[in-house]
């Protein structure tokens, strides 16, 4: 069920209005339900899966806070990270894992070893097994204590708005929230206000950038034969594009349904692509992985603790994993790897830097320096995209060739580029589009706060105004409808 | 308490914007006419009064082509209606005339029966045009669920049951038609009203043997709910074939029509096989598959003898209830006429038959072309627009309204321009800055020039708010 689907505008309405007629200590009962009937609309069998990894981790957390010894601790916090991240290896892993060692193997002339099994990836497996495995080591902490009601649990790995693509929350943060269901006040108009906001927003992000924009961007990946410099750049900055409206769509609107629910989830993007950095960047984009990352294993390899090249070494580790996570192919691990080196040369270079910006007495604080900075990192991490969304490496390479070696400005003005899916009228939709989000984005990053709040301070007839213009923008120009079918959200496929 | 009322007033605002709005777009985007290629009469049937149809014809485009109500209207006073729809499949038939029955009591329905052969939609704008071009409601509901349960993916259902998900992408192809209520579409009785004729090699199947189709279980489940219907409503159900150049798979079906008419006690017309008319090659198709109104005239002359004598059908000319009907005649014969005018050669024919034309504005160019200076072959012609032999022999251009020709230029690129609106929506700008410049004359944002010719003659039909000919002599 697609958060931009007539299932999801039905569902969402009689969930929303059952939980707000229900008794505040059973709430949590009827969203449990309504999450797993969520989560098995996609396919009910993978409902083992997710059931198993609460039960594993469930157990695991009420074992290592009754283990005396640390030692015991440990071996239980490792059996549970380790059974969770079996079924992740299992389902998402083994495919790529067989056809490296199959590679391997035939190149010293030995015959490939055949699958054992042939699994579909699971929705969401990558986000809940994350935040089960977040919720054991903070037992093992001790900072929290383990959840003994296993509804109230399951719900915490489960809960519909942030299941198959993330916020990844952490337990001090939602299972708190959940934990005092029953003493506070959940349903606020303020909340419904913001929260519908919120998911007009994400929808808005979805349905009129990334989905309009990933008709251009699949259009040139698949005919690579017909592009040269122009439209593989032009690639590369839609698919810059793409991704970031459709992620943090799919996050606008999950923090918006919970905030109707009158839960609040953590904020995973904050204007990325008005980083000055690539360190920056990161503070920025899906902070709920990179936070998990820097807590449960940057942190733990010892972080920045242990000199340079441990640094720098922890670092490589992290992004590698971190890329890893994202899919398995080594498209995706060169992706991650791109942003490790990145930030070892910005850390490197930072003194170098700052010594030639004094000694040409660069005024650091000047907008143009600054917009340089953001439209450096700009360009930086729209080549690592290149990476990231090429499906292999022969694509790859093909695309980065094309990009350095065929120069064909021409396109732009013998109307060649609207043969990419896009004509002119829908180029102009997709570049109003855009200009409303970089507004949205400026406002977003000026007053530190998310769309749903910056719309809650405004008065009343504004809002409404502004909730009509995406409605009705959404329903006519978004793409969506029996014609359109690459609506899944990509973030979905991790 | 101030603040929960202001929230709630707030909220209702915001929804009566919200309703209001959705519903302005969907008028604007929901499925029309406008490409005048396919057609539904649905828009025709919800325009029309209740309780005022007395037979009905329910088909394909073989239906809309074949049976011109304007005809019966003509010969008896008889208000039939087509509720047809292009390439109408079986279960959509079924549920159109379901549709049609929620206003109306006909006495006699003629099923036509093109649909038994195919099944599914081959063109998804087909389904589209079946489905949504009927208002939203428990039978169109129905209607997706029947089609989607046998052909297509459940899947689909709701996103014709809320239609925005289909019809949202029109904001691409919109037109003046979407927003601004086309006039034939308040009175056409159904039929696709064409003149337009082509020559075809042989219609009907006299040469085939006798030999009918087995029918498989869903065509037969489909004769039988119609007779159903039949015997539900008390309407009188009659299966028909209309005539075109027919193959012998498809005759094999009408043949099993036949068989089965026979069978349950109703009546089956076959025009493939039916030797009491005889349709001329020549005038009465459109093409292959198709009769025109020539062919139609024929039918509506056939059947009208035929009604008269087996149903007690009250002939309704004269009551003004009945307007439509009168309208569509008019219609059906202003189509005639504009085809007459766009097909005539001879100027002086052309121009008697003009000079008769209610309704319209016309535009008269005459304009010395490279030399050429034959403006006294027009005199006889523009006297009948009481223009002058002197006026006509000088060139210039004329405004013709209510048969009276106005001159507004006389060549001459000095003089100011000259502005006429027609309709609500378009205006004439009449000028002169160069021999044959599109720019002399100009109605909205198209030009017209007389191109290589003296005169131009340009005619706006108030009735479609449209240029329906455009001459030059």
């Amino acid at each position: 069920m697609l958060f931009n689907s007539i299932d999801f505008l039905i569902f969402f309405p009689i969930v929303t209005a059952i939980y707000l007629i229900l008794p505040k200590k059973v709430k949590y009962i009827w969203l449990l339900i309504a999450s797993f009937y969520f989560y098995m609309s996609w396919n009910p069998k993978y409902i083992v899966l997710i059931v198993f990894s609460i039960a594993v981790t469930y157990a695991m957390g009420l074992i290592i806070e009754k283990a005396k010894k640390v030692s015991a601790k440990k071996w239980v916090l490792g059996l549970g990270i380790a059974a969770n991240l079996g079924v992740l290896f299992l389902f998402k892993y083994l495919d790529f894992f067989f056809d490296n060692m199959n590679s391997l193997l035939s190149a010293v002339g030995i015959h490939a070893v055949e699958k054992p099994f042939d699994f579909l990836l699971p929705v969401g497996i990558s986000f809940y097994t994350f935040q089960a495995i977040g919720y054991c080591i903070d037992v093992y902490r001790g900072e929290i204590k383990a959840e003994r009601n296993i509804a109230r649990y399951a719900l915490f790995v489960s809960f519909f708005p942030q299941l198959v693509a993330g916020p990844i929350e952490r337990s001090k943060n939602l299972l708190s929230q959940l934990k005092e269901m029953g003493e506070r006040r959940l349903w606020t108009y303020d909340g419904i206000v913001s929260g519908f906001g919120m998911m007009l927003w994400g929808l808005f992000m979805k349905m009129m950038i990334a989905d309009r924009v990933g008709i251009f961007v699949d259009a040139v990946y698949d005919n690579l034969f017909m592009t040269g410099t122009v439209e593989t750049a032009a690639a590369a900055v839609g698919f810059s594009l793409q991704i970031y409206a459709d992620f943090a769509g799919y996050s606008a609107i999950a923090i918006g349904a919970a905030r109707v629910i009158g839960i609040d989830l953590m904020e995973n993007f904050n204007t990325p692509y008005f980083s000055t950095g690539i360190a920056d960047f990161w503070r920025r984009w899906h902070i709920s992985l990179s936070t998990w990352f820097r807590d449960y294993l940057y942190i733990p390899l010892g972080g920045n603790r242990k000199g340079k090249f441990r640094k720098y070494l922890n670092l490589l580790i992290t992004f590698l994993v971190s890329g890893l996570w994202h899919g398995a192919s080594w498209t995706f691990v060169i992706w991650g790897g791109i942003h490790a080196v990145y930030q070892i040369i910005e850390d490197l270079f930072k003194p170098v830097r700052e010594k030639i910006d004094k000694a040409l007495n660069v005024n650091r604080s000047a907008f143009s320096y600054k917009f340089g900075q953001i439209f450096f990192t700009f360009i930086l991490t729209t080549f690592a995209w290149i990476f990231f969304r090429a499906r292999s490496i022969s694509v790859l390479g093909e695309f980065l060739r094309r990009l350095f070696t065929k120069w064909d400005p021409w396109v732009l003005s013998d109307d060649s580029i609207y043969s990419f899916g896009l004509d002119a009228r829908e180029m102009i939709i997709l570049f109003a589009s855009v200009f409303v989000l970089l507004i949205v984005s400026f406002v977003r990053y000026k007053k530190e706060a998310d769309i749903g709040e910056i719309l809650l301070r405004q008065n009343r007839p504004f809002r409404i105004i502004v909730f009509i213009l995406l409605i009705m923008t959404i329903i006519i120009f978004g793409e969506y409808g029996i014609e359109f079918d690459s609506n899944k959200f990509i973030y979905f496929d991790f | 308490m101030k603040k929960i009322i202001a929230r709630i007033i707030s909220i209702v605002l915001f929804c009566a914007i919200l309703c209001g709005l959705l519903s302005y777009a969907y008028s604007a985007l929901r499925w029309k006419d406008t490409t005048e290629e396919y057609f539904s009469s649905f828009d025709q049937l919800y325009g029309t009064d209740k309780g005022l149809i007395d037979v009905v014809f329910v088909g394909s485009s073989h239906c809309y082509d074949s049976a011109y109500p304007a005809f019966f209207w003509e010969n008896a006073g008889i208000s039939a209606f087509d509720m047809a729809v292009s390439a109408q499949d079986r279960d959509s038939s079924y549920h159109h005339l379901k549709e049609l029955l929620k206003d109306h009591d006909p006495k006699v329905v003629f099923l036509e029966v093109y649909g038994l052969t195919y099944d599914e939609q081959l063109l998804e704008g087909n389904t589209y045009r079946n489905i949504l071009s009927m208002k939203s409601s428990l039978n169109s509901f129905e209607l997706a669920k029947d089609y989607f349960g046998r052909y297509g993916d459940k899947k689909d259902i709701p996103d014709y049951v809320f239609r925005f998900p289909i019809l949202h992408t029109r904001y691409r192809e919109l037109q003046r038609k979407d927003y601004v209520t086309y006039a034939p579409n308040e009175y056409v009785r159904g039929e696709h009203v064409t003149w337009d004729t082509e020559k075809i090699e042989y219609y009907g199947s006299f040469s085939y043997e006798y030999s009918p189709a087995q029918l498989e279980d869903s065509q037969v489940e489909w004769l039988d709910k119609m007779c159903a219907l039949s015997r539900e409503e008390g309407f009188d159900l009659i299966l028909y074939a209309a005539p075109y150049q027919t193959t012998i798979p498809d005759q094999a079906f009408y043949d099993a029509a036949s068989d089965y008419a026979a069978e349950h006690g109703i009546r089956m017309i076959d025009f493939n096989r039916n030797t009491d008319i005889s349709f001329d090659l020549s005038t009465d198709f459109l093409d292959v598959f198709h009769t025109n109104a020539s062919g139609a005239k024929k039918i509506a002359d056939y059947l009208t003898p035929f009604l008269k004598e087996n149903y007690d059908l009250t002939d309704h000319r004269g009551d003004a209830r009945y307007h439509q009907w009168d309208e569509d005649l008019a219609y059906v014969n202003r189509i005639k006429d504009i085809k007459y005018l766009n097909t005539e050669e001879d100027p002086s024919a052309f121009f008697e038959r003009l000079a008769q034309m209610d309704d319209v504005t016309v535009v008269l160019s005459l304009e010395e072309v490279f030399g050429w200076r034959y403006f006294e072959n027009f005199y006889d012609s523009f006297a009948l627009f009481g223009i002058s032999n002197e006026d006509c022999e000088k060139g210039g251009k004329w405004v013709v309204c209510n048969g009276e020709g106005i001159k507004v230029n006389d060549n001459d690129p000095s003089q100011a321009p000259y502005f006429l609106e027609l309709g609500k929506h378009d205006t004439l700008r009449v000028q002169y800055v160069d021999t044959v410049a599109p720019e002399n004359i100009m109605i909205g944002t198209e030009g017209y020039s007389a191109k290589n010719r003296c005169l131009l003659v340009l005619i706006y039909d108030h009735t479609t708010d449209e240029v329906v000919a455009e001459r030059r002599f």
